[in-house]
């Protein structure tokens, strides 16, 4: 029995403009919701085009916790398809990736192609006269979409189109792409992955909070800085920065550190490879105004977009949040290559990665060390009731639509996440 | 490849090991020479060029963790991870440029808070002679856990 608490008319009780209950976090029941709510109700990113060119390609990942194969069939088509025989659930794919006509069951050699249709059952006479492979083909994501090489998809036949869903956070996509010569990115560099005892939501939330990056990563923003290039940059995420925190509408939002002259603090003195570079984003792009803008978004005077619920760029940065139980999330993080650029360019932004983001990093280790101290505090203290979300609700700038900004240590971006966590929370029920 | 010689570099590699063990860091950077790389690829890959790693560090880089190492504010490692490692197998050839190429196995225990866990891997190292001992040119260490989802690499391989 669902906790009536939990039901969606209950529920906006426990998420108010200012603060959200503990429950929402620690509760296994909402956990359960949310996957069926959130993560097969709308749009989720299940991959990368650069990872699946050829017909045959596939690569394993999952839509919330279901584990689903992408694959790109012989028509070149893409399918996302639940990882389980249809016969007896037996998991199809071991592999991460690779390339293959087919998928065959190592229980009873059930074989499905690259669109996921039943091809072959062995000793088919033992089925029932009625038998029809076509109702066995692999439950698939009724919608697949890709925008600018992310991929993304959806178990809700009836979920608006991808770029409805985008809505603001395309544009931000398109400029992360655009700063690649090419218009795409490529992730071919591999993959960095981590893990934590907590809720997926704190990955979430972390990924767009300003607020907490001059304490949490004072070691390498104060103390590393300082012997690196000579002086903190922490004063990018105080309370007297230019950033802001942004909410996009549909739960996607931005910290945007676009108006952050990182460049006049640190000189713009550019090796001949960055020069070719920038000339190649400027030559792909028709509009030089918006190429000048791209290429400041180069390394650092950039943003972090959240597009909800579970996939986030930062800088050079591709970052996959995957839910495993309402106490166990999983962390995928792709270094985003460029096209077309000088070798050179590439080994600095996988360098960079493993600065920051990798589980040997100055950076994510000590976020992901809050995560387990957040998950500590809240789980065992059933007197911590709220989680406070408050700061900046008195000088928040309303934008066209559901656009809402303010400085980048307030929460105006975390209260953009838990408006579409209620609404998808509580819309009606999906058939 | 005389006795002395691999017994000489199998109680450098204890060193190293017993260092690391100790959180004794400053020394540890010590044995790297100036031009070292110390490399823990994150998959199979051959290029640390090509393919993001857990850890590809230079002399300078490394240097830098001493001062996340020494910072107060370094949340990762508060509490410190306890480790105690095992060095075996090893074996060590002469290479033609006066460097000798030595492979070894570790197997260690890791504790921080009340979780234990245990890394194992290959190491390969790359030393080169100075005076009576020897500096480490590149150390390689390829986990078996690699491609696991870690959540905290912070203290050193």
């Amino acid at each position: 029995m669902i906790n009536e608490r939990f039901s969606p008319a209950a529920l906006p009780a426990l998420v108010k403009e200012d603060r959200v209950h503990r429950d929402l976090f620690v509760d296994p029941q909402v956990f359960d919701l949310e996957m069926a709510n959130i993560h097969h109700r709308t749009w989720v990113y299940v991959g990368h085009e650069s990872e699946i060119r050829n017909s045959g390609d596939f690569k394993t990942t999952t839509v919330g916790t279901e584990p689903v194969i992408l694959s790109r069939d012989k028509a070149g088509d893409l399918h996302v398809m639940v990882n389980a025989c249809k016969h007896r659930g037996v998991t199809l794919c071991e592999a991460a990736s690779g390339n293959q006509k087919f998928f065959i069951c190592a229980y009873h050699g059930w074989v499905f192609d690259g669109a996921g249709s039943l091809v072959n059952v062995p000793e088919v006479e033992g089925q029932p006269p009625q038998f029809s492979p076509a109702e066995f083909g692999l439950t698939k994501a009724p919608k697949v979409e890709s925008y600018r090489g992310f991929i993304f998809a959806s178990f809700n036949a009836e979920v608006p189109p991808l770029l409805d869903h985008l809505g603001e956070a395309a544009k931000f996509i398109a400029m992360f792409s655009d700063l690649s010569p090419s218009g795409l990115v490529d992730v071919s560099s591999g993959v960095t992955r981590y893990q934590y005892e907590g809720n997926w939501k704190q990955q979430v939330e972390n990924s767009m909070d300003g607020y907490h990056a001059a304490i949490t990563h004072h070691s390498f923003f104060d103390e590393v800085l300082q012997a690196r290039i000579g002086r903190s940059m922490a004063s990018i995420v105080s309370g007297t920065s230019p950033a802001k925190s942004v909410a996009l509408g549909n739960g996607h939002s931005l910290i945007d550190f676009r108006d952050f002259d990182r460049k006049a603090i640190l000189g713009a003195d550019q090796p001949k490879s960055e020069v070719d570079w920038h000339n190649g984003v400027r030559a792909n792009l028709e509009d030089q105004e918006y190429a000048e803008e791209v290429i400041r978004v180069n390394g650092g005077d950039g943003f972090n977009l959240l597009v909800y619920p579970n996939l986030v760029l930062i800088n050079n940065q591709i970052r996959v949040i995957q839910p495993v139980a309402n106490n166990h999330t999983e962390v995928l993080a792709y270094p985003a290559l460029l096209e077309q650029v000088d070798e050179e360019i590439n080994i600095s932004r996988v360098r960079a990665h493993e600065d920051f983001y990798g589980p040997a990093s100055f950076g994510a280790p000590d976020d992901i060390e809050m995560f387990k101290r957040q998950w500590q505090g809240l789980s065992r203290s059933p007197s911590m009731q709220w989680l406070f979300y408050d700061r900046g609700l008195h000088r928040e700038q309303f934008g066209e639509g559901e656009r809402r900004s303010s400085q980048v240590t307030d929460e105006t971006a975390h209260r953009g996440v838990w408006r579409r966590w209620i609404e998808l929370m509580t819309a009606e029920a999906l058939t | 490849m005389n006795p002395e010689t691999k017994q000489q570099i199998e109680e450098f590699l204890y060193t190293e090991a017993r260092l690391l063990d100790q959180r004794d860091y400053e020394q540890w950077v010590t044995l790297f020479a100036d031009d070292a790389t110390y490399w823990v690829p994150a998959g199979d890959e051959v290029d640390p060029n090509e393919s993001v790693a857990l850890i590809y560090d230079n002399k300078k880089r490394l240097e830098e963790r001493l001062i996340r190492m020494g910072s107060n504010r370094f949340w990762a490692q508060q509490p410190a991870t306890s480790t105690c490692r095992i060095v075996g197998n090893v074996m060590a050839r002469d290479k033609s440029n006066g460097e000798v190429e030595v492979q070894s196995r570790l197997i260690m225990t890791l504790l921080r808070r009340d979780k234990k866990e245990m890394l194992s891997g290959v190491c390969d190292f790359r030393l080169r002679r100075v005076g009576d001992g020897y500096q480490i040119v590149n150390k390689t260490v390829r986990l078996i856990e690699r491609e696991q989802h870690f959540d905290n690499l912070t203290f050193l391989i």
